[in-house]
């Protein structure tokens, strides 16, 4: 029973940490074309790349990786999902740093 | 004058080769020392056994483990470089990150530094979950999936020069 509420409980942290990192990429979406707006520029189509990219890679990578655990252990589907978090987490980095700011403004 | 050549020679190279073996011949080596072993064990394998493998046949263990061994240290040892990159990577830009966690709310704040201090795990992470995943299915599997995660995990600010 402890074991099952573990597994469940680290499920649903990573699980809210895919979701957080969902919606941070939609508010990102809708308040930087805000913030273009005010200042008189426009979101540029790299910047548009990157910001439906920031939405779609968690829901991507958490979709596949419960397409990959399917029919597992709870362990495994475990250890898939959180993988899944770090890839995400390591390119959410790199677009972070090696994106220029200036680019997504335009 | 022959002896200083010789010896200025000898210490040039055993220095070279003690300094810089370590990172990057390892992971340049990696890709070439690996395909032929781990391949030819694949494909010998393979007439045999992946056919037959989902049942039970696990005939040669001698033969995969070789291949095995030297595919495991070698991208293990490179997938733990990556590791520790990431980590100097994400210590280096933690005062940015923090600003940027703090600009999402209190607990927006805490679920981004999580996310961010998840990236020094990932090759970790995937190592492990790869080994698990693939543990009954066979190395060319296992290969594959290394292989994906060192391109995919591959932490590209190290090219981005020191900004």
């Amino acid at each position: 029973m402890a074991r099952r509420i573990t597994v469940w409980a680290a499920a649903a942290l990573l699980t809210a940490l895919y979701i957080y990192t969902v919606i941070a990429a939609i508010g990102n979406a809708v308040l930087l074309p805000q913030m273009a707006d005010s200042m008189g520029l426009g979101i540029s189509g790299a910047g548009w790349f990157w910001l439906v990219f920031g939405i779609a890679l968690p829901v991507l990578v958490y979709a596949l990786a419960l397409l990959i655990g399917k029919g597992r252990t709870a362990g495994p589907r475990l250890l898939v999902i959180a993988a899944g978090l770090g890839l995400v987490a390591a390119v959410q980095l790199e677009v972070l740093h090696l994106v220029p700011q200036s680019s997504f403004f335009g | 004058m022959a002896e200083p050549d010789g010896e200025e020679r000898e210490s040039a190279i055993a220095s070279g080769w003690t300094v810089h073996a370590d990172p990057l011949p390892a992971a340049d080596h990696a890709p070439a020392a690996d395909d032929t072993p781990s391949e030819a064990a694949g494909s010998g394998i393979d007439d045999g056994s992946v056919d037959a493998a989902d049942s039970e046949a696990d005939a040669p263990p001698a033969q995969l483990s070789n291949a095995a061994l030297v595919l495991l240290g070698v991208f293990g040892g490179l997938y733990l470089l990556y590791a520790w990159i990431w980590l100097s990577w994400a210590q280096f830009y933690a005062g940015q990150n923090a600003s940027v966690a703090e600009s999402s709310g209190s607990l927006g704040a805490v679920l981004q530094q999580i996310v961010f201090w998840a990236a020094p795990l990932a090759p970790i992470l995937w190592f492990a979950a790869a080994m698990v995943l693939c543990r009954g299915a066979g190395m060319r599997r296992l290969t594959i999936w290394i292989v994906i995660g060192a391109v995919v995990l591959l932490p590209l600010p190290v090219f981005g020069g020191g900004a």
